[in-house]
């Protein structure tokens, strides 16, 4: 979530008031945020602004998570919020929801930018120079936001230890199962179920309505 | 690979943990298959809130680049506009026709990534482009039209991101002189895209690809012309 941002620069729309009357509820509501993402459909760039304000933390956060590296996690989250921009005449609320559209096409540009890198020959530079950057804290600036990580974290633990490595080396890590399953030593066909039931299991603690 | 395999990758292909080609292969599985799309659209959904659940604070000048840059950012039309004969496109993603040429595309397109980058261009660009090559064969948005070349044969266009990949099957053996040769078409202008060859299996990059341009081919002197000399066997405008 960007530090404070402005629907206040004059650029109050319809969608604000709505959203403002929906109390504190700011952070995850589907339905809102795909009330924003069908203004933004119709060209509205206040609600485009409104837009961000909720979801560049999150992509910014997945992006950062999975690539590491700031300037290039940048880099792609900005791919990211202007193809949210530019394709969002094409969200089908049929397919699932504004945030499962939005975090699913920056987790996807973040892993297709992994595997690129992997199979170019300054992987090994990128490395080096992962190194030099520090450990990244996750700053949050809302309670919201803060209320869903811990949530996450709990659901997380949850998880028996092979699903908890799984779902994560694989969606933080960024490593495909066959890479899963090498790294854990276990069969691919384990590696393949446990992510599938530990998402399952995520589903159904974190109340997920798709 | 089994349906019940296939299935079973349901959370894989959530998490985003499989190879471009199991990507393409599962995706094609699920055109066919319900209960796994209403699957992966559950586990889509849990897999963003573990997005939301690493959220940090974004630096602001990347408000301002990212507002700047929308600023002059053309949203896309909600359906795009057939150039000619039937095109399939604006269906779910899931279910665009799983053709032979798209699969075939796929290959070669991660064959030409690979290629761009001996090519004698900047080593940084050449390696950019290969990039994007290989990110338009695996992207979810992706258009993909396949129609038929005027005088035999398809024509297969799969673009993404100002990117397209142009592959021609089973075309017409030209003439000894003569070749096909991809354009980009903006408006009245037509910039190569490049010599194909004579016929059979062609395939060819058109890059810089701005919204309304346009894909083609032509029939042109074996050593290529600078400007079209003569009507498009092939066009399609990609969505």
């Amino acid at each position: 979530m960007s530090p404070t941002t402005p629907a206040a620069d004059g650029t109050m729309t319809r969608m604000a008031l709505r959203r403002a009357s929906r109390g504190p509820d700011l952070d995850a509501g589907p339905a809102t945020l795909d009330d924003l993402l069908h203004q933004v459909a119709r060209g509205d760039s206040a609600a485009f602004e409104l837009l961000y304000d909720r979801i560049a933390g999150s992509v910014f956060g997945v992006i950062r998570r999975v690539l590491r590296d700031p300037a290039q996690s940048e880099e792609v989250a900005q791919e990211v919020l202007v193809e949210v921009w530019r394709t969002a005449t094409r969200f089908d609320a049929d397919r699932g929801s504004a945030s499962t559209w939005i975090h699913t096409m920056a987790h996807r540009r973040a892993i297709d930018r992994v595997r690129s890198a992997q199979a170019s020959h300054d992987r090994e530079e990128r490395v080096a120079l992962r190194d030099h950057v520090p450990a990244f804290d996750e700053v949050v600036d809302t309670i919201e936001t803060r209320l869903e990580q811990e949530q996450v974290r709990r659901c997380v633990q949850g998880l028996t230890d092979l699903q908890r490595e799984s779902v994560t080396l694989a969606y933080y890590g960024g490593h495909t199962y066959q890479q899963v399953a090498e790294l854990l030593e276990v069969p691919l066909g384990t590696v393949k179920t446990r992510m599938r039931d530990g998402l399952i299991r995520l589903r159904d603690c974190l109340g997920v309505m798709a | 690979v089994t349906d019940h395999d296939l299935h079973t990758l349901t959370g894989a292909y959530a998490a985003d943990a499989l190879d471009p080609v199991d990507r393409d292969v599962f995706e094609r599985h699920l055109e066919t298959c319900d209960s796994c799309r209403a699957e992966v659209r559950e586990l889509q959904a849990t897999t963003a809130r573990l997005a939301v659940g690493v959220s940090a604070t974004p630096p602001a000048a990347l408000r301002d680049r990212v507002l700047a840059e929308v600023g002059r950012t053309r949203q896309l039309s909600p359906h795009g506009d057939v150039v000619r004969l039937e095109q399939r496109r604006n269906r779910p993603w899931y279910r665009q026709p799983a053709t032979a040429a798209a699969a075939v595309l796929l290959v070669v397109a991660i064959g030409l990534g690979g290629l761009a980058v001996q090519e004698n261009r900047q080593k940084a660009d050449a390696e950019r482009l290969a990039e994007r090559i290989t990110a338009v064969a695996v992207d979810p948005q992706r258009t993909i039209d396949t129609v038929p070349v005027a005088h035999g044969g398809t024509g297969t266009v799969v673009a993404a991101d100002g990117i397209a990949i142009f592959h021609g099957s089973d075309l017409p053996r030209l003439r000894d002189g003569r070749a096909y040769q991809l354009w980009r078409i903006s408006g009245q202008e037509s910039q190569s895209a490049g010599v194909l060859g004579r016929g059979g299996e062609l395939t060819g990059v058109v890059t810089d690809l701005g919204p309304g341009d346009a894909v083609g081919v032509t029939v042109e002197p074996a050593a290529g012309s600078s400007q079209p000399t003569s009507d498009p066997v092939f066009l399609v405008r990609p969505a």
